[in-house]
């Protein structure tokens, strides 16, 4: 293959004339394929698929599709589940990525100041959440907050505040999970700021610090700036990922009480797997692609111009 | 570096999008091998039982091969209860990876009828004339369809019973059995039971929705349907009642926690509720976590009307696959209702026995239900025993959520009991149309 590969040029050298100064070169493409196949096959084709099956009355199962037109988008649009879940999730939202990216780089601007071997352990702490199972978190929330015995209760009792019926008040429900989510994201979120603060030249802190600018100060005017691109790439993971909320209103409200912590995602899979209406949770799957895309958008539009490189 | 680092982020954030809009929920691919001679025959078996229950039906399955070595049973436990396995069926289905035997929840019968490739149980029994005298008569109705063919075979059955914390009782000097037979006994012994950190009682309504809220309303007379099947009547005076009563627990005698099931339980384990109505499925599994003796009562009634108790459980249905598999899956399915097999499935689950002789014969059930006469209540209940309603058409699934937001509803204040009926019947009447 090594021979092949030096060969190509000098072929080409030889003829009789050179049309372009580089040879295409097949080779990484080549190796590509498989994974680009792949890829295809499990992403992309699902993708445009789900796009044409928008227009479908389908139940997953029966070989029959109709095409019924704009019918399931305007199903959608009177369907008051569809307005409460997608205002639920720009709630989440909203609450969610702006806490989870600020407590994501405070922990790892604390973790980055810890020396020795407690540095490692906090990390690892920190980040316990974001690989634990989910099936055993939830389940643990579900502990903690239960409105009779369970210990955040308890701690708020201490303090003489109100105590919360955490997943079963409509009124509270959806905060419960927001917080459940900030306590998710936060621990990838430090990690990547963690990636980002080693990647910043050391040399800018000297100059600042023979400068005569303190910790703070540094902080302020190296660590922040040189983030940005970081800060970037985060914001939007995190935008993203909070629309696809799942798995903890799964396990533990199921989109209750009275569909206070119904969200896109899970309205998806509930047109798609309990009421076996997938033209329905495809349009509704679409809509979701176009709000994010349109918001990923206007992120990487308006955010660029603010990104510090060095 | 800067435009290498600025397009890096730009391809990076827009990959992040397409890999989250499309549907990451690959399915678990699930192999059967098919059999050559000599070989076993390997077999599916998906079902809802996790826990202490799984490790029942794991019994069952090693007492069946230790009995022969044709067959070879793989069981699938599947999460998320009876919508758990319609789920999982639906995708197996759509990539042909049907199992040759599964689990269906009694409201999912009338689905697996329209929806899935099922072999009639009826041309085996026709064939071997298997003698089906045995099984409950008001079980083996639950698995026929509208013309009295056998579809299926019931594996696990349950009705609507009280649980009560024995201990509490005993120190308030009421007795359980005696002063529990009404809606209006049981209202006000939960709240003359409500002090301190103990709630009185707990009506599980969160059960696919609907399960007790049927009870409840058939109880009191009323119906959750028209006979036509056109349109619903849980919203005439008997379902307004029904769910005023709930509402009259939870909000004007608080004496009902407004908590899910999961912490009912937790609750009730504690000592800190002191009556839990739901399915006996969890008899077992309940008195092992509770350091008290746990009591079953039957369902209460309106003191007029007579009990209707809707059947909960399962049925077991083979799927069509090749014809030596589906005669495998067949005659695990006899296996498994065998009066040894559904002896387990009462004494370790906490369901009923499907057949009349386990509960008679004092080496299978008859001296557990001696020892413990909590655990035979369902069976007191057999004769009240009804269908559990499966809502047709294309949006019967959607009712079940309809109906249990719409309770929901009520019980948090933002519905009174009439709207909330009311609009759920609307909503429901628009699916059934």
């Amino acid at each position: 293959m090594r021979a092949e590969i030096l060969k190509q040029p000098t072929e080409s050298l030889v003829g009789e004339k050179v049309k372009t100064k580089k040879k295409f070169n097949k080779w990484p493409y080549i190796f590509l394929l498989p994974s680009l196949i792949l890829y295809g096959i499990f992403y992309v084709f699902p993708f445009f698929y789900s796009f044409v099956l928008s227009f479908m009355e389908w139940n997953l199962i029966s070989p029959d599709k109709e095409y019924v037109g704009f019918d399931n988008y305007n199903s959608i649009w009177s369907d008051s589940v569809f307005w409460k879940s997608l205002l639920n999730t720009l709630i989440y939202v909203v609450a969610t990525v702006p806490l989870s990216m600020m407590i994501g780089l405070s922990f790892a601007l604390l973790v980055e100041s810890v020396s020795g071997k407690m540095r490692e352990t906090y990390r690892m702490l920190l980040f316990i959440p974001v690989i634990a199972s989910i099936a055993v978190t939830s389940l643990v929330w579900q502990l903690l907050m239960n409105p009779e015995q369970g210990w955040i209760n308890d701690v708020l009792n201490l303090f003489g505040l109100p105590q919360l019926n955490w997943l079963n008040d409509p009124n509270v429900a959806l905060w419960a999970i927001v917080i459940i989510g900030i306590w998710k994201a936060v621990g990838y979120n430090m990690i990547l700021y963690i990636a980002g603060l080693k990647g910043i030249d050391k040399q800018l802190y000297e100059a600042a610090s023979i400068d005569g600018a303190g910790k703070w100060r540094q902080t302020i005017s190296i660590t922040i700036p040189m983030l940005s691109p970081i800060n970037i790439f985060v914001f939007i993971v995190s935008v993203i990922q909070s629309f696809q909320v799942f798995t903890t209103i799964h396990l533990m409200t199921q989109g209750g009480p009275n569909n206070s912590t119904n969200m896109l995602v899970y309205q998806i899979y509930e047109e798609a797997f309990m009421f076996f209406d997938i033209g329905k949770a495809s349009a509704l799957s679409a809509i979701l692609f176009i709000i994010v895309l349109i918001i990923t958008i206007f992120q990487i539009r308006t955010m660029e111009k603010k990104v510090h490189y060095q | 570096m800067n435009k290498l680092l600025k397009r890096s982020f730009v391809t990076m954030s827009l990959a992040a999008l397409l890999v989250g809009c499309s549907n990451s929920n690959a399915e678990k691919s699930s192999q059967s091998t098919g059999s050559s001679k000599g070989e076993p025959i390997e077999i599916e078996f998906l079902h809802i039982h996790g826990g202490k229950q799984g490790e029942a039906l794991d019994k069952i399955i090693e007492n069946y091969h230790a009995s022969q070595d044709e067959v070879r049973v793989k069981p699938i436990y599947v999460e998320g209860a009876y919508e758990g396995v319609v789920e999982r069926l639906q995708s197996l289905a759509a990539t042909d990876q049907l199992p040759e035997i599964t689990q269906a929840g009694f409201t999912y019968t009338e689905y697996m009828l329209e929806n899935m490739p099922i072999v009639p149980v009826q041309d085996y029994i026709d064939e071997e004339k298997y003698d089906t005298s045995d099984y409950f008569p008001q079980m083996l109705d639950l698995a026929k369809d509208d013309d009295g063919t056998i579809k299926g075979l019931p594996f696990a059955v349950s009705n609507p019973v009280v649980y009560y914390n024995k201990e509490i009782f005993e120190k308030t000097g009421i007795n359980a059995e005696e002063s529990l037979k009404t809606f209006e006994d049981v209202r006000k012994v939960a709240k003359e039971l409500t002090k301190n950190d103990v709630n009185g009682v707990y009506f599980n309504y969160g059960i696919t929705g609907n399960w007790l809220f049927q009870a409840m309303v058939e109880t009191l007379g009323g119906q959750m349907i028209a006979d036509d099947q056109k349109s619903v009547t849980f919203n005439k005076e008997e379902g307004v009642q029904a769910l005023q009563y709930w509402v009259d627990l939870m909000n004007t005698d608080k004496s009902m926690p407004n908590i899910n099931d999961q912490q009912a339980v937790q609750a009730f384990s504690s000592g800190k509720l002191a009556m839990y109505v739901s399915t006996p499925a969890s008899f077992a599994s309940m008195q092992s976590q509770s350091d008290f003796e746990v009591g079953l009562i039957p369902f209460p009634t309106d003191g007029e009307h007579s009990r209707k108790v809707p059947a909960g459980g399962n049925n077991m249905f083979i799927l069509e696959t090749t014809e030596e598999e589906q005669d495998a899956a067949w005659d695990f399915m006899k296996f498994t209702t065998s009066p040894e097999s559904t002896a387990i499935v009462a004494e370790e689950m906490g369901y009923m026995a499907v057949r009349k002789s386990a509960v008679e014969d004092s080496n299978l059930l008859g001296s557990y239900y001696k020892e413990t006469p909590a655990a035979y209540v369902p069976y007191t209940q057999i004769e009240d025993m009804v269908p559990w309603h499966n809502f047709p058409g294309k949006g019967g699934s959607q009712i079940y959520k309809i109906v249990q937001d719409n309770v929901e509803s009520a019980l948090n204040d933002q519905k009174t009991a009439e709207e909330a009926v009311n609009e759920a019947a609307e909503e429901a009447n628009a699916l059934l149309k």
